[in-house]
């Protein structure tokens, strides 16, 4: 390894920015911001950060060219499988359809007076599917990915 | 091959043994997480995770994550110089970062252990235990590979002529600490 080969990189700047990200990547947790705008802004800032990482503290922009070309070429197929996995995902949407779909416009049959008309129904189940937690979340909140 | 041509390994062969090694491992990651995504989107009633897990000590973990990515690469500049004692410094400072990582995710595991989060109990569980325990048993190989690295060290191995087994040390870890970027963002924050 020849001398000019590593010269190093600010690596209290890298570590600044990786800190501000994470900092940045909490607040918008926080936020409450609409759920699209909140998961785009943390898939760009993750990824934001994890290519510092492997561009500065692993030199891959300092490195020859080719060694980039072999680590980034296979993260092609990660691709491949995002894609398989997409129809199962989207398509089979919900997954267990409850038994009596509530039409927006629809009384509630034998619901209580007081019941929100609006609540989704995957919630007037009886028996939760077993991927619920054990943990009384609301599940209002935990709307799909 | 022809002769003339060099070689795509040399000098830095173990390098790029290493640089392929991890990129089979993100690929196992690539499928942990897309496995995570599938089933996740498919379930209309997956819970809030942060209503679960606790966001402030797993951002914690991050900072202390990155914190020993820092003192790794000071590791690696420190024997480019030669300097022996401050790699022996940072290798223990990173080792401490790992360890500290390790003991706050066990406290976080034996929590929700205790609350009733289990493998076997929902698919929340199941996805959230998979993923972080992979992590985890990197993170903990990384402890012991940076420990034979350090021993190695000691026998008065590495000069500022030799160093590639520190850098390529250094790349297992970051690998690690890139790894749980990603695994935070997407099993914690989203």
């Amino acid at each position: 390894m020849e001398a000019a080969e590593h010269k190093e990189p600010n690596y209290w700047g890298v570590f600044g920015a990786l800190l501000i990200l994470t900092l940045a990547e909490v607040g918008v947790f926080y936020m409450h911001l609409p759920r699209l705008v909140m998961v785009l802004s943390l898939v760009i800032m993750a990824l934001a950060k994890a290519g510092l990482v492997a561009a500065y503290f692993m030199h891959l922009a300092l490195e020859k060219r080719t060694l980039a070309l072999i680590v980034i070429s296979p993260l092609v197929l990660s691709g491949v499988i995002i894609i398989g996995l997409t129809p199962d995902s989207v398509f089979n949407y919900p997954r267990q359809p409850p038994e009596k779909w509530v039409l927006p416009g629809e009384e509630e049959p034998k619901g209580e007076p007081g019941g929100e008309p609006s609540a989704a129904p995957a919630q007037e189940q009886p028996a939760p599917p077993p991927a619920q937690p054990p943990q009384p979340a609301a599940p209002a909140d935990g709307g799909p990915a | 091959m022809d002769p003339a041509q060099p070689s795509p390994l040399s000098p830095n062969w173990g390098k790029i043994m290493m640089w392929l090694f991890l990129m089979s491992d993100a690929m196992s990651f690539a499928g942990l997480l897309c496995a995570y995504a599938a089933v996740r989107m498919s379930n209309p009633l997956w819970p809030v995770p942060s209503s679960i897990l606790g966001v402030p000590l797993t951002a914690l973990n991050t900072f202390i994550l990155i914190c020993s990515s820092v003192t790794m690469v000071k590791a690696v500049s420190a024997i480019q110089k030669g300097d022996v004692a401050g790699l022996k410094k940072f290798l223990v400072f990173t080792m401490l970062g790992g360890t500290a990582f390790l003991s706050i995710q066990a406290y976080e595991w034996t929590h929700l252990i205790r609350e009733g989060l289990t493998v076997q109990k929902s698919l929340f569980g199941a996805t959230f235990f998979v993923l972080t325990g992979f992590h985890g048993c990197h993170v903990f190989s990384g402890v012991v590979y940076l420990g034979c690295i350090l021993a190695a060290t000691f026998r008065g191995r590495y000069s500022a002529q030799r160093w590639e087994s520190v850098e390529i040390v250094g790349l297992y870890w970051h690998f690690v600490d890139l790894i749980w970027i990603l695994v935070f963002t997407f099993v914690y924050l989203i």
